[in-house]
């Protein structure tokens, strides 16, 4: 299984304990609002370990973008499957506060969902979204994906966007 | 990246989903009361299985995973516990259902605490809950004194038992 990609501007790696104060930073900041944050210091250190167990478990798991040429996470996106979830999902937390209008999410996220689909090899992409991320879903909407109202839920207790990406036919 | 750790009746290692299923059904028991519980949300226990598996990567020690060798059923879990919030190591441990009471616990958590030693790490410590008779027997049992308490953040305040330095 590959561990990296490659875009124009970004490389996308498997995270790593180097990791951890950039998540740290995002996870205890508003930024993480949309994700049920500002979240507590060790509400944040178990859910940075899940990233890095959630690799462990499956052999791939969101990844850390980073600049290329520099090695600090400014983002994290890719799969996230566990077990409950009625479908396999793209995920996403940007870390750095400032990308706004960059195109480095778009970049990193079409990234991640082209290696789903190709390598990954899988039949379904999802991004679970709360109501009210509007930047989430801005970026969902960015990437071509269809909000799906009859889709099944991922959280029994409260309710979730689901967008629906659409797979690419097959090249002949 | 979990080494292989052998009991007379365990194989501690690596973690397989049937841990996840056996754990999530100890979490949705009374027995998980001490841990947080009891949570019938599967999902609680999902993330403490990912967690475990990502504290590997961050610390190079964490949790093995108990199967009971003879029949190949999961049976518990064995953690070196070090999240950024505990200022040392905790050595702690829990059986799934039906294994607890035939002295499982103590084999498992002597062989990591042997482990424990070989790595270089201290003595180390287990958190109980002045109210957890079944754990403070098996820490009596271990060799544990009671040294003092711990304070989590959300306030409990548990009794800190030292291990002795496993037998390296």
């Amino acid at each position: 299984m590959s561990e990296m990609i490659h875009t124009r501007r970004l490389i996308l790696r498997r995270p790593a304990p180097c990791d951890w104060e950039a998540a740290r930073a995002f996870s205890m900041s508003e930024r993480s609002a949309g994700l049920g944050g500002p979240h507590t210091l060790g509400k944040s250190w178990r859910t940075f370990a899940s990233e890095l167990g959630h690799w462990e478990i499956f052999g791939y798991g969101m990844w850390a973008v980073t600049l290329r040429g520099e090695d600090t996470a400014i983002g994290l996106v890719g799969p996230w499957t566990p077990p409950d979830w009625p479908e396999t999902e793209i995920g996403w937390m940007i870390l750095a506060d400032d990308l706004e209008g960059t195109g480095i999410a778009t970049e990193a996220a079409k990234a991640a969902i082209t290696h789903a689909w190709d390598v990954l090899k899988w039949d379904t992409i999802v991004n679970y979204i709360a109501p009210g991320n509007t930047r989430s879903i801005r970026l969902a909407e960015k990437l071509g994906a269809v909000l799906d109202p009859d889709a099944p839920q991922p959280k029994p207790d409260e309710h979730t966007l689901v967008y629906r990406h659409t797979k690419p036919e097959a090249e002949a | 990246m979990i080494p292989t750790l052998i009991t007379p009746r365990l194989t501690l290692g690596t973690f397989e989903m049937a841990h996840y299923e056996a754990f999530a059904v100890f979490a949705a028991s009374p027995r998980s009361q001490f841990l947080g519980g009891p949570s019938t949300d599967k999902r609680e226990a999902w993330d403490s299985c990912m967690i475990h598996l990502g504290h590997w990567v961050a610390r190079g020690y964490g949790a093995f995973f108990a199967t009971e060798t003879a029949t190949g059923k999961p049976a518990g879990r064995f953690s070196i516990w070090h999240p950024i919030t505990l200022e040392e190591p905790e050595l702690s441990w829990v059986m799934f259902d039906g294994f607890e009471g035939q002295g499982l616990a103590s084999e498992g958590a002597a062989a990591l605490r042997n482990w424990a030693a070989v790595q270089g790490l201290p003595a180390l410590a287990s958190y109980i809950a002045a109210d957890n008779d079944r754990s403070i027997g098996l820490a009596r049992r271990l060799g544990c004194t009671k040294e003092g308490t711990h304070t989590y953040p959300s306030g409990t305040t548990v009794d800190v038992w030292r291990h002795p330095m496993g037998a390296a």
